[in-house]
């Protein structure tokens, strides 16, 4: 009783005291970042923290692949395409006061460019991969730059809204030199305060955003918890306020939890099963429409991603423009993939070599589960296969080399670009040399044509009806099993709102608020 | 008090006021103090009880979802042991037995086993098979069905007015084949109740919907209690998704409940759980602190009143003695003193009325005083404003001066136009007033006064040259600090201050006087200088106007140079449109030719096969005929919708089986595909049985190259029309008049701005009959390219334009009209200067129709814009008989623009 009255007069003494501020966000994650620097970094845990610090050019609206005008309000395309100008936004500044104008834009950019450039680092791999194509970059005057690029290519501008180019502060980068990576400075929502490594990344609300002022929340924490189970706990108590990767198994329960919720969005990403059409009988149509009958994805995708993707229909995730719902499809349908391998007259002693990978990937978890329900499918209409299972690496250089008959393979989108699943994953360009990634080395020569053709138009609707028609007739060539796109769960407290998950599977936090607990 | 004045608070005592009112005042803050505290402790008490039981209930949530996923794992685990899945094809009926010899591994749940069809074949009832029954899943519902599509599930759900937990998964064998499904089910009762009491101490009760089903209160005999209804209220907000607590009693003690929702997997409130605390500690508590509270203020009440009392008396006393002095004072004793006893406001207030009392004494002398002098004053100054002119007024200054003080001699003195002072008025003797100005220019700028003059120091050898005695009294003449001259006077009697200040005053009102003369004569000068200076100014007018005369001309050199710019401009866009034109079919061959390749190859291959074939001549010829007849058919594509293609193909699949032809369907699929099925019949007969297949295959290769080819010559020809046209617009050799026809160059015009208009923009041509006219033929090009180019951008492009053409007499009459917004009546005033735009900024200069209206002056005709908003028509007129020409310009007969 009387512990009882002292403890209530305790608790009036320290009402004011508040250990977390109600504005502060907590984001629970398995993963620590490694650098902080845009341009080198390399993994999801440091690119999802460099998108709240910094912005590009251009970015893409909240959820989807569409491109909509960031640090740069307008822009023109002009010689063919070969040559983009920019006009930038007046009035922002980095979180370290620098103004933001060309010079800081040409900086950002040239660092990576210029391997003289007295800032660059050896580390800046995604511009080898994507940013090549860029020639050079001019300041035509304080708010105006020009890029020009080697050939006309439409998904260049989806290029500019990616993390690799962010613009940073010249003045940051300068005085940190190295170091810049653990201290970076953007225009973001986000300003950064404190990295403690293993434990916490602190950001702080940017009081003076561009975009509709600063974010509703104060700070934002990235908390390294590893265990799954203790994300969970810590997500329950209310210790953070979001989680990710949660285990599969788990988010049955949280559905039935009143404080939470579960967000979902099919990310970026396609696994597929690839038949080698320079082998028989893979170059039978009719052959490759058998196998699409024979394969029970319903069972996969329920079963072995645990309820976490969508069937796959094409190469194209849903989320993507020019993804076409009303593409042909084949069902599953034994019986019909019987009669399709009688009629191609198949011969039932040939044992077909079917190439997996022993590593999970982001597009399949268990990957050998699911050749192994394949080849059980393909058994059942009379298709024996033997399986070749390898780690990713080896996996990776004999299917590009073509050893395979069947084979599976996955692609995680670079962009928002439908180019790049159907011009990297199907056209006849990418079909040769022992670096295929276009592993069915499927050539149908319109195909090519539609998606080179489709590359040097900008026109967004023209774009779309050349995806839609190469895509058709992929369709009916069927050089593949499209799987499952995989998705991606982040499990949220009741009142946090406002954030999204890209299909890039990175969450972007500038409009989330946090209600109370 | 001799009197008795009636009892009211106004006429109560000091004492007894300051008493009531610090003692009053004391008390109420004990006791809102006290009341506050007592709210406080009480409400934070309470807090605590219903933040302690939310915790409760919260962990008790945790506890049946904890046991929610245990129950799927378990389904999981009995649905993948494999035995099951055996179980399910060999001997269903064995299957209940397998259930309960696993008893030890599955919890008290009901389990249910179906088979593939949905039906329920052997189920394992748990400990209380009544229940169990109650909550049963049974055949088809919606947790076998789903677990039939693969899909491993866990929720929560309501059977007949029971909560349950349910899991579900498939059966599968090794082979991945479905077999059946699991159902586990464990019902939220009574009994699950008592194992989260047990484990928390806390009553807890299950609510279907509102509906109390299960608790863990049972009645004084034993009897269990299904729990206590909710207010409708707090069911209300706990199934938007709020948790609550409330309390109430049960079986006569008092509880706190808090309240959480519960809910299925689509997140739909099914119902709630709330948990109870007993409140007697709570209470007890409560009374406590109360009866504590209560006791600690009383005392502080009495000791307050105590208090004010003894204050009040201290203060009272000494107010008293100040009201016995105030009294006396206002009698008319002012030396009347108080005595100060206290150091505080009091003994300050007595010291302060003992200063006011001398004060009020002193300023009662000098306001007498002060008075005399105001009298004196207003007498003079009088005097000083009647009268008008300076001289006047001066004389009159000294004369009063004089009057007033009695003085034998007054001089006033000014400075004049050289700067030095010298007499101006006087009263008296002149020579008398003279050595009194000798005195005063000596004395200096500040007042002097002396009461006798000849025995004075600095001045009296001087004094007594000029016969001068008594006392004198010189004063500065000053306006706002600057000195103008001095007022002197001499009397035999010595000067007061009084005097002083008085003459002073005087000095001051002569000084304004002689300001305000001085100001007139200044007007009076600068009105003069004002005169001369319009004089000035109207003779550099004129020079600035030739000046900008000239900037003018250089204006219109600057503008000649526009206007050529603008038409480079022009010729920009004019290439860009045309390389746009040519950029898309340039493109199209491109892609075909990459095709062409792959094509012709594959033909090849078809060709060989086509060899093996061996088909008798006539046959061979029949079939390249056929080709040929098809050709044109294949130039297009067809594209129509896949349900319908897949339709007929089966059709004619069928059909072509009816032939006798061996696995028709992809040749049929392909004919279908290519729009070619009516040609089906004649293929299956030149083919026969097994022929069928070769044929269609060439047929779909040569369709493919064929394709290609109309593809490449659409592209071609677009190339061939676009180069045409750009030649025939633009006769590089410029300044020669062609005879030519006007719809020709219309139409070349519309052919190279086809790139602004095909999207959205109808072109209707209504075009008269024309004679041929002689024309700057490019020239006049640019006036079509620069009105229709202005129609499409008015258009936003999105609209109609049309273009109409007629003779009129010995005039041509070119109307271009859009349907756009229209032109306001000012702009169109202004349309034909150059730099007007009512474009946004960027997309033009200005000078376009400057241009446009140069072109049309020079051809001798006429330009004219009609507008509304809905039809904008620019009038182009031209003379039949061309431009008047200079003779050094030849007439070229126009050719053949190709």
């Amino acid at each position: 009783m009387r512990s009882l009255l002292l403890g209530a007069l305790l608790a009036l003494s320290c009402g004011g005291h508040v250990t977390v501020d109600s504005t502060t966000l907590t984001v629970g994650r398995g993963g620590d970042a490694i650098l902080l620097d845009p341009a080198r970094v390399n993994d999801g845990d440091s690119s999802e923290v460099c998108e709240q610090i910094f912005e590009h050019l251009v970015r893409y609206k909240p959820g989807t692949n569409e491109v909509e005008p960031a640090l740069a309000t307008t822009w023109e395309v002009a010689d063919q395409g070969k040559s983009w100008t920019f006009h930038l936004r007046r009035g922002v500044r980095f979180h370290d006061g620098t103004p933001f104008d060309a010079d800081a834009v040409v900086f950002s950019f040239d660092r990576q460019r210029d391997y003289q450039h007295p800032y660059h680092e050896p580390d800046f791999t995604y511009w080898d991969s994507n940013y090549r194509i860029i020639q050079r970059i001019e300041k035509l005057d304080d708010y105006t730059v020009r890029i020009l690029i080697e050939r006309p290519y439409a998904p260049f501008l989806a290029y500019l809204a990616m993390f690799p180019v962010s613009i940073v502060s010249p003045r940051a980068v300068r005085h940190w030199e190295h170091q810049f990576s653990r201290h970076p400075v953007g225009t973001g929502p986000f300003r950064f305060v404190e990295w403690v490594p293993g434990d916490r990344i602190t950001l702080a609300a940017n009081p003076d955003y561009w975009d509709g002022g600063p974010p509703k929340i104060g700070h934002l924490v990235f908390h390294l918890i590893p265990g799954e189970r203790e994300r969970l706990v810590a997500l329950e108590s209310g210790a953070v306020d979001v989680a990710y990767n949660l285990a599969p198994k788990d988010l049955g329960y949280v559905r039935l939890h009143p404080d939470l919720r579960v967000h979902k969005i099919a990310a970026s990403n396609v696994a597929f099963l690839a038949m080698n059409m320079l082998h028989p009988p893979f170059d039978d149509v009719r052959v490759r429409r058998a196998v699409n009958h024979a394969i029970n994805k319903s069972l996969i995708v329920k079963l072995l991603y645990q309820g976490l993707a969508v069937p796959a229909i094409g190469p194209l995730p849903p989320t993507m423009w020019g993804y076409d719902p009303t593409l042909p499809r084949f069902d599953y349908d034994p019986e019909k993939a019987r009669a399709l391998l009688r009629e191609a007259r198949y011969d039932p002693r040939v044992r077909p070599r079917f190439y997996v990978m022993s590593t999970p990937r982001p597009y399949v978890q268990a990957p050998e589960r699911v050749s192994r329900v394949i080849a059980r499918n393909l058994h059942d209409v009379g298709m024996d296969v033997e399986l070749v299972v390898q780690p990713m690496q080896a996996h990776l250089d004999t299917t590009a080399a073509g050893e395979h008959d069947l084979c599976i393979r996955g692609w995680v989108g670079d962009n928002g670009d439908p180019d790049n699943f159907l011009y990297t994953l199907l056209d006849r360009d990418s079909a040769f040399s022992q670096r295929a990634t276009n592993v069915s080395f499927y050539r149908n020569a319109e195909v090519h044509g539609l998606l080179t053709w489709a590359q040097e138009t900008s026109d967004r609707t023209e774009r779309i009806g050349l995806y839609k028609k190469a895509q058709r007739i992929i369709a009916l060539d069927a050089p593949w099993v499209p799987l499952a796109h995989s998705e991606v769960a982040v499990v949220a407290r009741a009142g946090v709102r406002g954030f999204w998950i890209d299909p890039s599977s990175m969450v972007y936090y500038r409009s989330a608020s946090r209600g109370p607990h | 008090m001799a009197r008795t004045r009636p009892w009211s608070w106004r006429n109560l005592s000091l004492r007894s006021k300051l008493g009531l009112g610090l003692g009053s005042a004391s008390i109420l803050s004990i006791v809102i103090g006290a009341g506050t505290a007592m709210i406080l402790i009480l409400s934070g008490l309470a807090d605590a009880s219903r933040r302690e039981a939310m915790r409760s209930a919260k962990t008790a949530l945790n506890l049946v979802l904890r046991q929610a996923q245990s129950q799927q794992s378990e389904a999981g685990e009995l649905a993948s042991d494999g035995v099951l899945a055996d179980l399910l094809v060999t001997s269903p009926a064995a299957i209940e037995n397998y259930l309960t010899s696993q008893q030890e591994r599955f919890g008290s749940g009901l389990i249910e086993v179906a088979d593939t069809r949905g039906r329920i074949v052997a189920r394992r009832l748990g400990l209380d098979p009544a229940r169990a029954r109650q909550v049963a899943a049974g055949d088809h519902s919606p947790a076998v069905e789903r677990a039939l599509e693969y899909e491993r599930r866990l929720t929560l759900t309501q059977a007949s007015g029971q909560l349950a937990v349910r899991a579900s998964a498939p059966v599968l064998d090794e082979t991945w084949k479905l077999r059946g499904a699991v159902v586990f089910t464990l019902p939220l009762d009574a009994e699950f109740a008592d194992v989260i009491k047990g484990a928390l101490s806390v009553d807890v009760i299950f609510y279907a919907g509102d509906v109390a089903t299960a608790s863990t209160f049972s009645t004084p005999d034993g009897r269990r209690l299904p729990g206590r209804p909710v207010p409708p209220a707090v069911a209300e907000s706990v199934h938007r998704g709020l948790t609550l607590t409330d309390q109430g009693p049960v079986e006569g003690r008092e509880y706190t409940f808090a309240y959480v929702p519960l809910q299925d997997l689509e997140g739909r409130r099914i119902g709630m759980l709330a948990i109870a605390t007993s409140r007697d500690t709570l209470l007890a508590a409560q009374r406590q602190a109360k009866w504590f509270l209560l006791l600690a203020a009383a005392v502080a009440a009495v000791l307050a009143a105590a208090f004010a009392i003894a204050l009040a008396r201290r203060i009272a006393g000494p107010v008293r003695r100040l009201h016995e002095g105030a009294l006396a004072v206002a009698r008319g004793h002012l030396e009347h003193r108080i005595p100060v006893e206290t150091g505080d406001e009091i003994g300050e207030l007595a010291q302060a009325f003992g200063v006011m009392t001398r004060a009020l004494k002193e300023n009662q002398d000098r306001l007498a005083a002060r008075i005399r002098e105001m009298v004196t004053l207003h007498e003079i100054g009088r005097a000083v404003s009647s009268v008008l002119a300076l001289d006047d007024v001066l004389a009159k200054v000294t004369s009063q001066v004089a009057g007033i003080l009695q003085a034998r001699t007054c001089a006033l003195l000014l400075e004049g136009p050289g700067g030095g002072l010298g007499l101006r008025a006087a009263y008296g003797p002149i020579s008398s007033a003279q050595a009194l100005t000798a005195l005063a220019i000596r004395a200096g700028r500040h007042s002097l006064r002396v009461e006798a003059i000849e025995s004075d120091g600095d001045l009296g050898t001087q004094a007594r040259e000029a016969g001068i005695t008594g006392a004198f009294l010189a004063v500065p003449l000053e306006l706002k600090d600057r000195s103008l001259g001095a007022l002197a006077v001499t009397r035999p009697d010595p000067f007061s201050d009084g005097d002083e200040r008085l003459v002073a005053t005087i000095a001051d009102q002569a000084a304004t006087a002689f300001e305000n003369a001085r100001l007139y004569g200044e007007v009076t000068a600068f009105s003069e200088d004002l005169e001369r200076k319009v004089h000035e100014r109207t003779r550099e007018l004129v020079e600035a106007n030739s000046a900008l005369e000239r900037a003018l001309r250089e204006l219109r050199e600057t503008q000649a140079q526009l206007v050529h710019s603008e038409r480079m401009a022009g010729l920009g866009v004019l290439v860009a449109g045309v390389a746009h034109e040519i950029n898309s079919p340039a493109a199209a061959i491109k892609g075909s030719v990459d095709a062409l390749g792959d094509g012709v190859a594959r033909l090849m291959a078809r060709a060989r096969e086509l060899g093996q074939l061996s088909l008798p001549s006539d046959a061979r010829v029949r079939f390249f005929r056929l080709l040929e007849a098809l050709g044109p058919r294949f130039a297009q594509p067809r594209i129509e919708p896949p349900a319908l293609v897949r339709r007929q193909a089966r059709e004619l699949a069928l059909r072509l089986e009816g032939l006798g032809v061996a696995s028709p369907d992809v040749p049929a699929r392909t004919l279908v595909e290519l729009g070619v099925a009516e040609a089906a019949y004649e293929l299956a007969t030149l083919g026969g049985g097994s022929g069928l297949s070769p044929l269609v295959g060439y047929l779909e290769e040569y369709a493919y190259l064929q394709r290609n080819l109309a593809s490449m010559k659409t592209a071609i020809h677009a190339i061939t029309r676009i180069v045409g046209a750009l030649k025939s617009y633009s006769h590089l050799d410029q300044e020669k008049v062609s005879v030519c026809d006007l719809h020709e160059g219309i139409e070349n015009t519309l052919v190279i701005l086809h790139h602004e208009l095909k999207y959205a923009i109808s072109v209707q041509r209504r075009f008269g009959t024309l004679p041929k006219v002689p024309v700057f033929v490019d020239e006049l090009n640019q006036v079509w390219t620069n009105i229709i180019h202005n129609a499409v951008q008015a258009l936003g492009g999105r609209g109609e334009i049309t273009v109409e053409t007629a003779q009129e007499g010995s005039e041509v009459v070119v109307r271009i009209s859009d349907n756009g917004p229209g032109i306001s009546p000012e702009a169109q005033a202004r349309i034909f200067e150059p730099f007007f735009t009512t474009k946004a900024k960027g997309e033009g200069s200005g000078l376009g129709l400057v241009i446009v209206k140069r072109i049309v002056d020079k051809h001798g005709g006429h330009i004219h814009v009609e507008s509304v908003p809905g039809r904008t028509s620019f009038i182009v007129r031209l003379p039949i008989e061309g431009p008047k020409l200079t003779a050094a310009r030849a007439v070229v007969q126009s050719g053949n623009p190709s």
